[in-house]
């Protein structure tokens, strides 16, 4: 399967801003003076965080994967970006928010891209 | 009395929130306490910070002007100093609650620990000159945590070099041993009572069911020392009688003692103690108790009759302890609303006349604004109806005293049900409300169960407020808390609490009834209540008039900051300088903030290891101003403990 070049470039930033989040969650939950430190919302961004990165990788380097699985994979990272911007932004993480509007950006590129014409597979899919 | 409010509300979301004029020299003189001048209530011009509330008149404001709403963005930490001395309660030692006000006098910022050692701190880089250990029982004997609001210091009026003791610190412990320590060495001053220690349990020979505790450093003037204690809350009908005593500053020797309960009932009661701070008026050498209430706390059948004295603002001479005047806040007190904080000290302008005035805050978040020399009201007080006790056995009193003039910071009425908390449990806390019984303020304890707005746990806490003495602005600190109380029959009691939460049910042992209180929160732990939990106000005390009132702190819950508009239930309290600035941690937050005092908008805010719930202090030295914060937590806010002292200049 051929994705068009803006689809890649979406999910590209998806996988760049989730890796982003990761790294700032990781920082947040360790670094002693930021309140919020070694709590379950700096705990519970981080799995969220990896989660978008794994997912959107998967969307990165499974051509093959069944539309279905892709569309509901699709579905589950704009979830989990809204979720975790909304964490985010309850733990006054200005750059864990910023991460995640950047996810958004990534997700609405590859929304909005146009799909490589005769590659019936991805019809269907978001 | 000072019952921490609540273990129980750990539970819940909130468990239960040296360019100033004439400074640029190299160290700034420090004010003799033992001789202070006759005081023009905080119109002397000094920058230190010397005592609990900054000055003896419990202003807790500062000459110091040169962080200003202008530069105070430019804040940063100085130094921070790590005591050693914290624990989360998961071993031997019970959880630390540590709110020490620092002092900052005799060049040096002294500062006390729950584990009841005296750290002295250079005031510029935070490096520790000594430290001296009371070697006291770190073990819960009163109070559920191991808790220090500070020290106190005393000096000579001519200090002479090379002679030991002419500079004194207090620190008082747990079991009631006061150690008095050189201020320059850290060295036991064996001068003073027992070789350095009075053993204030000596004197509690009344209902001595268990030992006073010295929590609050004494109040220091001229050469006497006024201790208050606290004691074992919600326990026990017959408790100790809340005897203050007064003793010699350098010998330990009791000058005097005074009573809040009258003699011919002290053996079937208790307490009515002072375990808050406490404040003087230096030019008429008055002292003013906030005495707390009898206990037991939640049923006065065995108090029927008057105790004028109880849960009130009382003066004394403070040489002879004679009692000049009194006033009652709470009549027949059910609800454990303690006199918690020292009156305000401040000349207020009225009428083309200037009054020396002071300023009552209490738990009920209403402000009794008094002559200080007559006790007599400025702004009327009123007696209001209240709702009366159906509870068999109680006589509760027809009226209370209401005060609509300062506005009072919490509401008349409880705040209406939270429909978010109410949706995320279900309907639990309309079903739950519907359960009790609730008139308003004062709806008394009951056999059903009450809601009680404003509940014990305030309203105005311990630190009470603070004031430009200049522009007679009052800056204050409020909680809203809605607690459930219920009364339960002594052959019942037992049975019930074996079945709960120890932080949820108090013998009251020796009244026929136990007692149930918790926090109004869901079983999430949400407050059943419309927010705000917390704000801070302004008031103008010239006319009573209310200049702002605003949310203040962010409730914080797994990490997660709830909306700014909740604010935050608050511990500790404000200090104002003449430049115009409100500091304040307080918060559940865990933050510092500077706040600007004519809009009440935060302008700087600082991250720090717990909640700050000690009363901040500020300096100059050497030509710089500094402000301390005591980042010590309190179980009542949150589970969260620090052994963090930290200071913040420009830089």
């Amino acid at each position: 399967m051929s994705v068009s070049p803006k689809r890649r470039t979406g999910v590209d930033i998806l996988v760049l801003a989730g890796a982003a989040a990761l790294g700032i969650s990781i920082f947040n939950y360790f670094r002693t003076d930021n309140g919020i430190h070694g709590s379950a919302g700096a705990l519970l961004v981080i799995i969220s965080s990896f989660l978008m990165v794994i997912s959107a990788a998967a969307l990165a380097l499974a051509a093959a994967m069944n539309p279905a699985l892709r569309g509901a994979l699709v579905v589950l990272i704009l979830l989990d970006i809204l979720g975790t911007g909304l964490a985010a932004y309850m733990l006054e993480e200005n750059w864990l928010v910023g991460a995640m509007a950047v996810a958004l950006m990534g997700w609405v590129v590859r929304l909005v891209s146009n799909r490589t014409p005769g590659d019936a597979r991805v019809r269907g899919a978001i | 009395m000072n019952r921490p409010i609540l273990s129980a509300l750990t539970a819940s979301w909130f468990t239960l929130a040296g360019s100033s004029h004439g400074w640029s020299q190299a160290a700034v003189p420090q004010p003799p306490p033992t001789d202070a001048p006759p005081s023009i209530v905080g119109a002397a011009h000094y920058d230190g910070w010397y005592t609990f509330n900054g000055n003896l008149e419990n202003q807790k404001y500062s000459q110091a002007d040169q962080i200003t709403p202008r530069n105070v963005a430019k804040l940063q930490k100085a130094w921070e100093v790590h005591t050693g001395d914290v624990s989360d309660g998961s071993g031997k030692i019970p959880l630390t609650d540590w709110s020490a006000t620092p002092l900052f006098v005799n060049d040096t910022v002294y500062v006390s620990t729950p584990f009841y050692r005296i750290f002295a701190i250079a005031p510029d880089t935070g490096k520790v000159k000594w430290t001296y250990d009371t070697h006291s029982v770190l073990q819960a004997v009163t109070q559920p945590d191991l808790k220090t609001r500070g020290v106190a210091y005393w000096q000579a009026a001519a200090p002479q070099p090379g002679i030991p003791c002419q500079k004194i610190v207090y620190v008082g412990t747990m079991d009631a041993k006061l150690h008095a320590v050189d201020a320059d060495t850290g060295k036991k001053c064996e001068g003073f009572a027992d070789g350095g220690v009075l053993d204030v349990n000596r004197w509690n020979t009344t209902n001595n069911k268990w030992p006073l505790s010295l929590l609050q450093p004494p109040t220091v003037y001229k050469d006497t020392l006024f201790i208050g204690w606290a004691g074992k809350d919600w326990a026990d009908a017959e408790a100790p009688p809340g005897t203050v005593f007064a003793v010699n500053a350098q010998t330990g020797k009791l000058k005097w003692t005074f009573n809040a309960l009258p003699a011919d009932i002290a053996s079937k009661t208790g307490t009515s103690n002072v375990w808050a701070s406490m404040s003087i008026d230096q030019e008429h050498g008055i002292l003013y108790l906030p005495v707390s209430s009898p206990s037991p706390n939640f049923f006065g059948g065995n108090r029927k009759q008057e105790i004028p004295l109880a849960t009130s603002v009382t003066a004394l001479d403070a040489q002879t302890g004679k009692l000049l005047w009194s006033r009652q806040i709470v009549h027949h007190d059910i609800w454990d609303y303690d006199t918690n904080s020292p009156p305000v000290l401040v000349d207020i302008h009225k009428d083309g006349k200037t009054i020396p005035a002071l300023v009552q805050s209490s738990k009920m978040g209403i402000f009794f604004v008094l002559n200080r020399l007559t006790g007599e009201p400025i702004y009327p007080i009123e007696e209001r109806q209240v709702p009366q006790s159906d509870v068999p056995g109680e006589q509760s009193a027809p009226t209370q005293p209401y005060a609509a003039i300062p506005e009072p910071t919490v509401p008349d009425r409880f705040p209406g049900v939270s429909r978010l908390a109410d949706i995320a449990s279900l309907g639990e806390c309309s079903r739950t409300l519907k359960q009790l019984r609730y008139d308003g303020r004062y709806t008394p304890p009951s056999l059903q169960g009450s809601v009680a707005y404003p509940s014990t746990a305030g309203g105005v806490e311990w630190g009470g407020g603070a004031v430009d003495p200049r522009s007679a602005v009052y800056v204050v600190n409020s909680s809203y808390v809605a607690q459930i109380y219920r009364l339960i029959e002594r052959k019942d009691y037992a049975e019930q609490a074996k079945h709960g939460s120890k932080d949820e049910y108090y013998p009251q042992t020796g009244a026929p009834y136990g007692f149930y209180l918790r926090n109004f929160v869901n079983f999430l732990g949400m407050p059943c209540w419309n927010p705000p939990y917390g704000t801070l106000s302004a008031y103008d005390l010239n006319s009573g008039r209310l200049l702002w009132k605003k949310p203040f702190g962010e409730v914080q819950k797994w990490g997660f900051y709830m909306p700014e508009s909740w604010g935050s239930v608050t511990i500790g309290a404000p200090l104002v300088t003449r430049s115009g600035l409100i500091f304040i941690g307080a918060s559940m937050d865990a933050r510092a903030r500077a706040v600007d005092l004519k809009s009440g908008d935060v302008l700087w805010q600082a991250q720090l290891d717990a909640p700050a719930v000690a009363n901040p202090a500020t300096y100059i030295y050497k030509g710089t101003q500094y402000v301390v914060f005591v980042a010590g937590g309190n179980a009542i806010l949150k589970p969260q403990a620090s052994d963090q002292v930290a200071a913040f200049a420009l830089k």
